[in-house]
């Protein structure tokens, strides 16, 4: 008889052999250096094959001396699809690309007008992408835009870039915070939309003279009310990083349809109530030419809207709760206080419900798209799906009637409580 | 055939080489003994039966065989009984519960002579004095010189028999021990006994034997007084506030050091005997109105059930009573300090105090009481608990850090912030080894120095210490072996291993780390959580004297509020009812009587 | 062999277990698939009617004191009928517990070892179930008592940490699909409760008379119900009706999706344990309980060595059908649209018949 303990220890052994096997490789482990983290993305239309994408890969720079030349190395590959143009940027780049550090996607205007649904498709499933990632359109060519991306600050560590960027500008208001995850529900709901943030780079000096004499011809009140209305590209300035974020895209069911500049994503973040805080210049009521007042707003509450059947159309009335700072009163007029107080805001208050009307009109008009979501508000109205599905929103917007009122308060004068009257120096002083 | 048999010799010699005289070094020859461990085992002697007796006549294993008649005889009948003794008391399994003193104290000496093997054996001392009597009597003294505190010999018994005795004592024959116990000899502890086993017992741990001639009865007299440790610092578990005494290596001073904590009558110390050539006591320390009887009768069943030859230290005695040998974590605490035992009596678990090292071991434990230190209780309410939070991540800590590492860095780059992770890819990059290398590479550095901090003598041994854990770390850094994140991870799981109270336990936890780190790397996080899932179980199903180890969460027990964090003193009312002691309730509802009426104060 | 005793509080948790491993899986997505909007009303209503098919179930019992539901299936519908009927109900859990493992394997694939085999992943599973099973009943009991508080933590602090979503419009239209596709799911999604008869089945085992299996079963499904509520709730405002259909594996999507700044973003790795940690409860959870059930059937006096073969039927069952596609659609077939009647009515037909036939002890009823 075999004694006990060897038949023991000989089962044990073909049972560990095979546990032994799974040491022989840990699939799907990879060592860090690797991988190439890629930070930006851009897709453009290609022009020996249908894609063009390029890529912002990071360089680790060395922990302790060494010479540290780029942070980013920028690649460029043509293929039919994105996952293909990743694959083949793994035959010339001595890494894996990994789309796992992705930061933000741009795509160009080119493909945007001609439809994203075909490549929301694959970022939307994608394993490594989240749908947390930025999604931008980039008024001109994407690999221009990914490729001049420089700026000093951050030059080094250019991970944080544009997280940084995007956060900064979302405080001023200038841009939404737009990710795929947001344009993909925008895209599937009846009720909704999509848009997304606008980008660019700096225009090159060469158009500059038509355009210098357009902007003369404005009036100095236009001027001031127009201060943000900005298109990314087109704004008046010297240094800094190439690109602009300033502005917004709106889309008609998956295709481009037009352009928000900076003054109307303001009052479009004020309608969705994600605006934060803006400086705003209104001309001077008493002097509407030669002064003006800076406030800064902020949205006090998420905006009220209603959307109501009224007689002939339906009816879509819009109150806006905002709240104010004194910043500058160039004239000198006591504002703060008394009825010269209620006098502002209520100028104010005119000044935005108009241009806000005008806003929704012109998404109603030239979009023909409901980039605000009024049709959100439409779905307590109905008891399936079904039914307000076929309520088919989104053709009735462009129909419908805008009523805007703004409610703005002055809370706050800044430092000053009121601005002593300059004493002309030519005056004799009476004693 | 022989022929055959001489050639294949022959040719073997002259193949294998010319069988040149080999130097016989020593080796041990294998004695045939029967050697169970046990030498004075009750009916291991004359009355054992073997199954096989066909066997019985062989002689090889040292059986007692009847005693063999000298039938020529030229000794006289008391010679021939000495012989006869003497040959039974040199067999090796001799039963000396059936010696017993005899009146001739020259028979007495000659027994001595051949048990203790005197007079090679110089430790050993036989003193022999006359007592003054009216007739003087023979009388020796038995002890052990080092053992024995020989001022206490000199000055309570020599002294006393020999010199301070009053003219004209007669004592009549059959009483002489217990005359001059009560009359005649001042020792605090003395007994009388006629049993050599007893007797032998007693002088070989420091007492004295004295023997008359003319009595069947011998004194025993304590006279304990070898070099010992004073009672001083713990060693492993310091505390701030609190008490700076820990046991040390005797029993009594470390019984008395319980003692004085708990002074209650019904405080029980119960002595059992262990080991089969060493012989020494096991206390056993209890409240009697506390404890649960049945958990007492477990506890002395298995100690004294336990046959072995040596048991000198607690830790050996702890691994033959502990329900799994195997499991990582230990279940019986062992503590160092008087106080920790006080409190834990008082909860009504049992102490075991094994004579010969500091440590004491309490029984049964859980997992929680495992993770509490002394300090818990003197601290405030606020410090007590976040020391206790602190310590479950270092728990934490100490277990699953480096697997984590492992596994984000290589399966889930993405958890990562990406600053982060361009600093492990560009310190990485010089790094000829996979990272699992790197982190195993690592851990056995800390572990050797750890070991070795250990081992080195005091003079270097802080140099060393400091020295080879900064400048080993940063060695390897530069030397591109490893990137310096590792380091951090490494030293972090370090200290938070220290931060253990328990020395068991935390290397317990320590071991289990480099399972957690395989598996991660193998399987990412699902190993990590397939390896938490198993320890679970594992921890689950542990027993501790019968309480399961995560009790009282696991089995949901009443207890006062002290299992992770610590309650008020004032509020922890009840006691653990897993031990299912005797008395449930540890304080009234309102415990703190000033705030009865909390205006009275300061008025007589 | 000792008598096992569990306490009603360690009953629940593996109950709880039992259930809420799904909520990980595809459940959401199948009940808003069904309900469309009204997906949290889907999971209300099937709540309410696995409880009133709990109460009717336990009703029976009162009359059988301390025997398991195998027993008294044999005694009510005779041994032949009643045979029959165990094996179903064994083949049932085993069958549930084969896609639940097929289907963990593969969403620990999708997300967490993209390269790694399916089948070793199961394996994996399974070796823990083997371990866990052979343990014994009270290490999984007291397992599962353990740890169910961190999981619910881990699940809320997921949906507590997805408050930006939160929009609460994206639940309007009301009724979703409509009352009558909304009130017929809500007969289907009873077999998302149905484990909860599996305590009728352990009855042998416990320590507690059956007023309070039945307390210990109405506080279970409705403790799952609060949780399948909040977890469907949250992921119909995250990603709201069409959108919410498209996932494969709900929860994982969801933990994606946290976005608390730069640096709090990217951490599904860490809720990654939470669910690997139920997938392993729940499948020893499920081999344990096919084990028990087989062996009351089959008056055998021991489980354990059952339990390679059954881990070896799992595991085969597991792997019969070759691309998920196939498995989800199957699991979703037989688990969901007709598990509610394996699971509920065929034990109701019992207490209906034990109830009429009048059968069972009264003398323990009378007193």
């Amino acid at each position: 008889m075999i004694p006990k303990i060897k038949v023991k220890f000989f089962v044990l052994l073909c049972l560990i052999l095979p546990l032994l096997l799974l040491l022989q490789g840990c699939w799907g482990s990879k060592e860090t250096d690797e991988i190439g983290y890629v930070l930006l993305m851009g897709f453009d239309k290609g022009e020996e094959n249908i894609l063009k994408v390029t890529y912002q890969m990071a360089i680790p720079l060395p922990v302790e001396g060494g010479e540290a030349e780029e942070a980013t190395e920028i690649i460029e590959v043509e293929a039919a699809s994105i996952y293909g143009a990743q694959q083949l940027g793994s035959a010339f780049v001595s890494k894996e690309l990994s789309l796992s550090h992705n930061n933000a996607i741009v795509v160009s205007e080119e493909l945007a007008r001609e439809g994203l649904s075909k490549y929301i498709n694959p970022l939307v499933r994608s394993r490594d992408l989240r749908r947390t990632t930025y999604l931008m359109v980039v008024k001109g060519k994407a690999g221009e835009f990914v490729e001049k991306n420089k700026g000093l600050i951050f030059e080094k560590y250019p991970s944080r870039q544009l997280d940084v960027f995007m956060s900064a500008a979302m405080f001023t208001g200038f841009i939404v915070d737009s990710d795929i995850h947001s344009f993909y529900q925008c895209l599937k709901s009846p009720g909704r939309e999509a848009t997304t943030g606008l980008v660019a780079v700096q225009k090159e000096k060469k158009d500059e003279e038509s355009e210098t004499e357009e902007k003369k011809s404005k009036s100095n009140e236009e001027k001031i009310k127009d201060e943000m209305a900005y298109l990314p590209g087109e704004i008046p300035r010297k240094g800094g990083n190439k690109i602009e974020l300033i502005g917004q895209a709106v889309f008609k069911a998956d295709k481009l349809v037009g352009f928000l500049d900076g003054k109307e994503t303001r009052y479009y973040q004020m309608l969705t109530g994600d605006f934060e805080k803006g400086i705003f210049s209104f001309p001077e009521p008493k002097d509407k030419e030669n002064s003006l007042i800076v406030m800064e707003i902020k949205g006090r509450n998420h905006p009220k809207i209603r959307v109501k059947a009224g007689e002939k159309k339906t009816v879509i009335e819009v109150d806006l709760l905002l709240k104010g700072e004194i910043l500058s009163i160039q004239s000198g007029i006591n504002y703060e206080s008394g009825t010269l107080k209620q006098d502002l805001e209520n100028y104010i208050s005119t000044i935005i419900s108009q241009d806000v009307t005008q806003l929704i009109k012109k998404t109603q008009e030239e979009f023909a798209s409901d980039i605000f979501g009024f049709g959100e508000y439409t779905r307590e109205f109905f008891w399936t799906w079904q039914e307000w599905v076929n309520y088919a929103w989104l053709a009735q917007y462009p129909y419908c009637e805008v009523k805007v009122h703004t409610f703005f308060n002055i809370r706050r004068p800044g430092m000053m409580v009121k601005t002593a009257p300059l004493i002309t120096k030519t005056q004799k002083r009476k004693y | 055939m022989k022929f055959l048999q001489k050639l294949g010799k022959n040719i073997t010699k002259l193949i294998i080489f010319n069988d040149c005289k080999k130097q016989e070094r020593f080796t041990i020859p294998d004695n045939n003994n029967s050697g169970d461990g046990n030498r004075n085992e009750k009916g291991n002697g004359k009355n054992n039966i073997r199954v096989k007796e066909a066997k019985k006549g062989k002689n090889s294993r040292g059986q007692i065989k009847r005693p063999v008649r000298v039938t020529k005889s030229s000794l006289s009948v008391r010679e021939q009984e000495l012989k006869k003794t003497e040959e039974e008391i040199k067999q090796k399994n001799f039963n000396f519960e059936e010696l017993y003193v005899n009146p001739s104290l020259d028979v007495n000496k000659r027994y001595l002579d051949i048990i203790y093997s005197l007079p090679k054996n110089k430790d050993i001392i036989i003193r022999e004095f006359y007592i003054a009597l009216e007739s003087p009597l023979k009388a020796f003294v038995l002890f052990i010189d080092g053992l024995s505190n020989a001022d206490i010999i000199n000055n309570s018994i020599l002294k006393p028999l020999m010199v301070l005795l009053d003219e004209g004592i007669k004592i009549k024959h059959g009483e002489v021990a217990e005359y001059i116990k009560e009359h005649l000899l001042p020792g605090h502890d003395v007994k009388i006994l006629n049993e050599y086993r007893q007797i032998l017992d007693l002088v070989n741990y420091g007492n004295t034997a004295i023997f008359f001639e003319g009595s069947a009865q011998c004194l025993v007299v304590e006279t304990k007084g070898w070099e010992r440790r004073s009672v001083g610092r713990p060693e492993v578990e310091q505390v701030i506030m609190g008490p700076h005494e820990a046991f040390n290596e005797t029993l009594r001073s470390n019984t008395a050091l319980i003692r004085k904590a708990l002074r209650n009558e019904q405080l029980i110390t119960e002595m059992i005997k262990m080991g089969s050539r060493n012989r020494i006591d096991v206390a056993i320390m209890y409240l009697k109105d506390l404890v649960n009887p049945q958990l007492l009768e477990e506890v002395k069943r298995r100690i004294s059930s336990i046959k072995t030859d040596y048991v000198g230290v607690s830790g050996v005695l702890e691994q033959f009573i502990e329900d799994s040998s195997v499991m990582f974590s230990p279940q019986i605490l062992t503590t160092e300090r008087p106080d920790r035992v006080v409190s834990f009596l008082v909860e009504g678990h049992v102490s075991i105090i094994v004579d010969g090292g500091p440590q004491v071991l309490i029984v049964p434990a859980t997992l929680f009481s495992l993770m509490h230190s002394a300090e818990d209780y003197y601290l405030r309410y606020p410090y007590g608990n976040f020391l206790r939070v602190l310590r479950i991540f270092a728990l934490f800590i100490a277990s699953l850090t480096p697997a984590f590492y492992v596994s984000i860095v290589t399966f889930h780059q993405e958890m990562i912030p990406t600053e982060l992770i361009l600093t492990i890819v560009a310190s990485h990059t010089t790094v000829p080894f996979p990272t699992i290398f790197e982190v195993f590479a690592m851990e056995l550095a800390f572990e050797l120095i750890r070991e070795a901090g250990v081992r080195v003598p005091g003079v270097i041994g802080n140099t060393i210490g400091i020295v080879g854990a900064l400048i080993l770390g940063q060695a390897a850094v530069q030397a591109g072996i490893v990137s310096p994140i590792l380091i951090i991870v490494i030293a972090i799981t370090g200290l938070a291993s220290f931060a253990i109270p328990n020395f068991s336990i935390s290397f317990g936890f320590r071991g289990i780390r480099f399972i957690f780190t395989i598996l991660a790397a193998l399987f990412g996080i699902l190993g990590i959580s397939g390896g938490l899932f198993v320890l679970l179980l594992s921890l689950v199903n542990m027993k501790s004297f019968g309480v399961p180890f995560l009790a009282p969460v696991s089995p949901k027990a009443k207890t006062g509020p002290d299992v992770v964090l610590r309650g008020q003193l004032w509020s922890m009312e009840e006691r653990a009812a897993y031990l299912k002691p005797l008395d449930k309730r540890r304080q009234p509802k309102i415990s703190r009587g000033w705030l009865k009426n909390p205006q009275k104060g300061g008025e007589k | 062999m000792k008598k096992i005793l569990i306490s009603p509080g360690e009953a629940a948790a593996f109950i709880i277990i039992l259930m809420g491993a799904k909520a990980f899986l595809g459940y959401p997505r199948l009940v808003t698939e069904w309900g469309f909007t009204a997906g949290w009303l889907v999971v209300l209503l099937s709540g309410l009617l696995s409880i009133i098919f709990w109460l009717l179930i336990i009703g029976v019992f009162s009359r059988f004191p301390g025997k398991p539901l195998t027993e008294i299936t044999e005694l009510t519908m005779g041994s032949f009928l009643g045979l029959g009927i165990n094996i179903i109900i064994f083949l049932y859990v085993i069958f549930v517990t084969s896609t639940i493992l097929r289907l963990f394997s593969e969403a620990s694939t999708l997300s967490v070892l993209t390269e790694t085999p399916v089948n070793i992943i199961a394996l994996l599973f399974l070796l823990a179930a083997w371990l866990a099973a052979y343990y014994g009943i009270e290490a999984i009991f007291r397992c599962a008592y353990f740890s169910f508080p961190l999981l619910s933590i881990g699940v809320i602090l997921v949906l507590v940490l997805l408050y930006p979503y939160f929009d609460l419009r994206m639940l309007l239209p009301l009724t979703g699909a409509g009352i009558g596709p909304v009130l017929m799911s809500s007969v289907w999604g009873t077999s998302a409760f149905g484990e909860a008869v599996s305590l009728a089945y352990l009855a042998r085992y416990f320590s507690f008379k059956p007023q309070i299996l039945k307390n210990v079963g109405v506080f279970s499904i409705s403790y799952i119900m609060l949780f399948f509520l909040a977890i469907v709730i949250v992921y119909q405002m995250v990603l709201p009706y069409p959108t919410s259909s498209e996932t494969l594996v709900p929860f994982y999507q969801l933990s994606r999706s946290i976005f608390l700044g730069y640096y709090f973003q990217r951490v599904e790795a860490a809720f990654v344990i939470f669910w690997t940690f139920t997938a392993f409860l729940r499948i020893s959870a499920g081999l344990l309980v096919a084990a028990i059930i087989l062996q009351d059937t089959f008056k055998l006096p021991y489980y354990r060595p059952l339990l390679p073969a059954l881990s070896l039927l799992i595991f085969t069952i597991a792997f019969t059908t070759d691309d998920l596609m196939q498995a989800v659609n199957l699991a979703t077939e037989i688990d969901m649209v007709y598990g509610w009647i394996i699971i509920f009515i065929i034990p109701l037909l019992i207490s209906l018949v034990a109830l009429i036939l009048r059968k069972g002890d009264r003398k323990a009823n009378d007193s």
